[in-house]
């Protein structure tokens, strides 16, 4: 099995373990969005090969990073996927959030507001309150309120509360209405950024809502339940990840030489062993941009 | 003044489509870049093109304030150069994490490391033991089962050196008795790869090599440390002056023995005969193809390469003997395991340089072709021959034809120039001409492609042609039905012949190329007809065109299939069916030709 490793001064401090893993016995965590599952399937058809590896929990075999192959996958009836197993309670690898972010075509003003805070009180029986941004940061952890709106150009924060809901499943679910309601009534097209880059989007015509950090225990407790977030509730960052290992997609499908699991990770090390692997400085654009401290390449 | 910060940078660019004309088009962008980055205080040290995974990698070293400067220059010469051609879009371009860390390529030294594995636990068994080697080759029941099994093949050799063996053991005695043979092979790899590796680096290559986990290669480093073979830097390692005296002198012991076991083979292919026939054996290419291993595939290409019989059968007894606790086997490392047999056996390089030239073609003929160096490929021949049919006639080929010709050439283009190879030290590649390529393929085509040297040099048309073959066959068919003798094979020589040109007709008129086979060919036409007959209104026709063609088929190879010199009446019966349904059908398409193409 080809592991990848980071050490310092003798310790290891992460390592990942790349290798093929059965499909079925993995549990997804968050939906998928079905436009990229199609799209993730017309290009599996066409490259015919599987490129990065997805991420996943080597305990749990819960899918970190990688929902939307895993689906392909499976709906193109492969019976194996390119895992990279790893850690989920290293201490590098992290789980941060993905913040909502409304851009309208006009500005954002107080009329507006009372307007859309009105309408999320009447609609979700909510509790809409003014707050200062570390206020709303400390009743997020606290799970007092189940996300904080920002309004840059007026430097308001209003936390929402639901009834008390407290639970992180509960919280994403009406977050998720509370998105599309919002989108709906101010009419805006909504992104997601990493909240540490929230200050990128601070224009006059943005909104942000902030939903709660999830933690790990809760994201393997529903996974390994069946039970999955709505799209984008995490963004993880990995220490070092692999890409570009390229196995054609027919080893992915028990055949006479594929006889077994153990069998085709034999092949795998054995694809992988004449590579060439490089490690670079992560924090890059390739599809999208990796937070990532490190990432490796086959060549 | 601010400080120059030097790294390494590393540019990865997708390509939308691979030809051969690209990698010297990509060449020429390249010595353009090279220029151009260094004005800018960057070195172009390394590019490659990877045709699976349609990607081009470089590598610059330089100024790393200066990346948005050369990521700039690059894809401007790229855009410039390359124009629509070809697309090429940059999906990454990073440092390296570490600067030293450019590829190392690893699985060569799998093969070697796991050979001195073997040694290791061998010589460390001995000097666990205090046992003679004399006396250890002597009472086999001592020895353990995974020595006994490696030291079979050279037992005369170890007995004919054991004083050399006893000189090793007892010179590193102590270090054979604490270290296990792990942490010897370990000594080996950290030999070969660099003297200076940063830690993780090394030990996450070391744990690829072996397959084990991370933390049992570290505490086999530490052993190794304290025993004061490896000296340990902070993030880096290296081996001491004892270290390297170690290795040096292990790997001169398995050189010595390795090298008479080899040309002690008797070379009768006595290896490859005791291999069980069922073993499945597979080898893995680096892009994931996966191919039955075949003794005979490496036979052929050694003898092809123009090895001595007596050279390849050793060699392959050798490569039997090296894998055969092995069902998967890397392509690399096979090709490595062949390269150090042969030159094992035929120390004079000679063979090595044969057997290199014949599988790195590519490497070593060039074509100069419009002005570009092209490396001498299938697919670049495949290209070229279908401009030459193409300039004579829009016609379709099929693809087990062009194949066929394409693979014939490239042979015999390698077997022209062979004896233009010369030792490792040759710089530049062997450079043909354009023009004796071109004289070599048209001379090919007219001689293999059926109506192509008549179509080139005269200014028949389609139609004339078609019905000049026709009337030949038509007479053929016709001098069938009246011949008096029909016992005899003139009959059939009629028919072959008369076939042949009745279905190569329908093919050219249905716009392919004919194959020289008739057999060959009247199977295209059963696939062609299928496909036509969907388009066509006239399906009976079509129907009648794949009858005769699976039905003349037929008769040939049956007609094949027999030891006498004669004919059965089942045979006539049939040809002379088949001749009065040839030329009915000559006639019925020398009508559709007139009512069609004039």
């Amino acid at each position: 099995m080809i592991t990848l490793t980071l050490m310092d001064s003798g310790n290891i401090l992460f390592e990942g373990k790349i290798c093929a893993v059965a499909l079925e016995e993995l549990h997804l965590h968050e939906e998928i969005l079905e436009p990229n599952v199609v799209s993730v399937m017309n290009l599996l058809r066409r490259k015919q090969l599987f490129q990065d590896p997805i991420i996943v929990d080597e305990n749990s075999l819960v899918v970190l990073d990688g929902m939307h192959r895993v689906t392909a996958l499976r709906r193109l009836n492969y019976d194996f996927i390119i895992a990279y197993l790893v850690d989920y309670f290293n201490p590098l690898i992290k789980v941060r959030r993905w913040c909502r972010i409304f851009s309208i075509n006009n500005k954002v003003n107080h009329s507006l507001m009372e307007n859309l805070i009105s309408s999320i009180r009447n609609s979700f029986d909510a509790d809409v309150k003014l707050c200062k941004v570390h206020e709303g940061e400390a009743l997020l952890n606290e799970r007092e309120v189940i996300g904080y709106l920002y309004a840059p150009p007026l430097r308001e924060t209003y936390c929402i509360s639901c009834n008390g809901v407290k639970d992180i499943m509960k919280i994403y679910r009406l977050l998720r209405e509370i998105e599309s309601h919002i989108a709906s009534t101010i009419n805006a097209d909504i992104s997601y950024a990493p909240d540490e880059s929230i200050n990128d989007f601070s224009s006059e015509k943005n909104l942000i809502l902030v939903p709660p950090q999830i933690k790990k225990i809760e994201v393997i407790r529903y996974a390994t339940k069946g039970i999955v977030f709505p799209p984008k509730t995490t963004r993880h960052i990995i220490p070092l990840r692999p890409f570009f290992v390229n196995i054609p997609l027919n080893l992915l499908r028990k055949s006479h030489l594929v006889s077994s699991l153990k069998r085709l990770n034999n092949i795998i090390d054995t694809i992988l062993l004449q590579k060439e692997g490089i490690r670079l400085q992560g924090k890059i654009i390739i599809d999208r941009f990796y937070e990532d401290d490190f990432i490796y390449i086959f060549l | 003044m601010t400080k120059r910060q030097l790294a390494h940078l590393f540019m990865l660019y997708s390509l939308d489509s691979f030809d051969d004309f690209l990698a010297p088009m990509i060449k020429d962008c390249i010595l353009e870049i090279k220029k151009n980055v260094e004005t800018i205080g960057f070195k172009v040290i390394d590019w490659r093109l990877e045709r699976d995974s349609l990607t081009l990698t470089l590598f610059l070293f330089g100024d790393s304030k200066k990346k948005k400067n050369v990521e700039k220059v690059v894809d401007t010469t790229f855009n410039n150069k390359l124009g629509d051609q070809v697309r090429l879009r940059r999906l990454i371009s990073s440092f390296l994490d570490i600067p030293t860390q450019l590829p190392i390529r690893t699985i060569e030294l799998s093969f070697f490391s796991k050979l001195v594995l073997k040694y290791a636990k061998f010589l460390a068994f001995l000097a666990k033991q205090h046992i003679d080697i004399n006396d250890f080759l002597l009472e086999p029941l001592t020895q353990p089962h995974e020595i006994s099994l490696f030291i079979k093949r050279r037992e005369r050799t170890l007995r004919n050196n054991s004083s050399r063996i006893k000189t090793f053991v007892q010179k590193w005695q102590k270090e054979l008795e604490t270290l296990n043979a792990l942490a010897i092979s370990m000594l080996y790899l950290i030999y070969n790869m660099q003297d200076f590796l940063p830690l993780d680096v090394l030990v996450e290559k070391l744990s690829h090599i072996f397959s084990i986990s991370v933390s049992e290669i570290y505490s086999n480093l530490s052993k190794l440390v304290t025993k004061r073979f490896l000296l340990c830097e902070e993030n880096s390692i290296k081996l001491t002056d004892l270290g390297k005296d170690f290795v040096a002198d292990l790997l001169d012991l398995i050189n010595l023995i390795e090298k008479k076991a080899i040309r002690r083979l008797p070379g009768l292919l006595e290896k490859v005969m005791k291999q069980p026939t069922s073993a499945d054996k597979y080898i893995v290419y680096r892009s994931g193809h996966i191919s039955r291993f075949s003794i005979g595939k490496i036979f052929e290409s050694l003898i092809l390469a123009g090895l001595e019989y007596e050279v390849a059968s050793k060699v392959l007894d050798g490569v039997c003997e090296y894998i055969s606790y092995e069902d998967i086997i890397a392509e690399r490392e096979l090709v490595t395991i062949i390269k150090s047999l042969i030159n094992l056996v035929d120390p004079t390089g000679e063979s090595t340089i044969k057997y290199n030239y014949f599988i790195n073609t590519r490497e070593y003929i060039h074509i100069r072709y419009r002005g570009y160096e092209i490396p001498l490929s299938h697919e670049f021949l495949s290209k070229i021959i279908m401009e030459h049919l193409g300039a004579i006639r829009d016609k379709r080929l099929s693809p087990a034809l062009l194949n066929h010709i394409a693979s014939k050439t490239l042979k015999a283009i390698r077997i022209l120039f062979v004896s233009a190879t010369r030792d490792v030290t040759r710089e530049k590649p062997i450079l043909v001409r354009e023009e004796l390529l071109n004289c070599i393929i048209e001379n090919l085509l007219e001689e293999t492609i059926p109506f192509y040297k008549m179509v080139k040099e005269t200014s028949i048309d389609d139609a004339s042609l078609i019905r000049e073959k026709i009337k030949t066959a038509k007479e053929k068919f016709e001098r069938i039905l009246v011949s008096e003798d029909k016992k005899s094979k003139t009959i059939l020589y009629d028919f072959i012949t008369g076939a042949k040109l009745l279905i190569w007709s329908i093919l050219f008129a249905l716009n392919y190329w004919p194959h020289p086979s008739v057999i060959s060919s009247a199977t295209i036409l059963m696939h062609v007809v299928r496909d036509e007959r969907k388009k066509s209104k006239d399906v009976k026709m079509f129907k009648r065109f794949e009858e005769f063609a699976r039905r003349a088929s037929q008769t040939i190879v049956q007609s094949n299939l027999i030891l006498l010199d004669s004919l059965t009446s089942a045979q006539i019966k049939s040809i002379i069916e088949l001749a009065k349904f040839g030329s009915r059908l000559c006639d019925q398409f020398l009508e559709k030709i007139d009512s069609t193409l004039g």
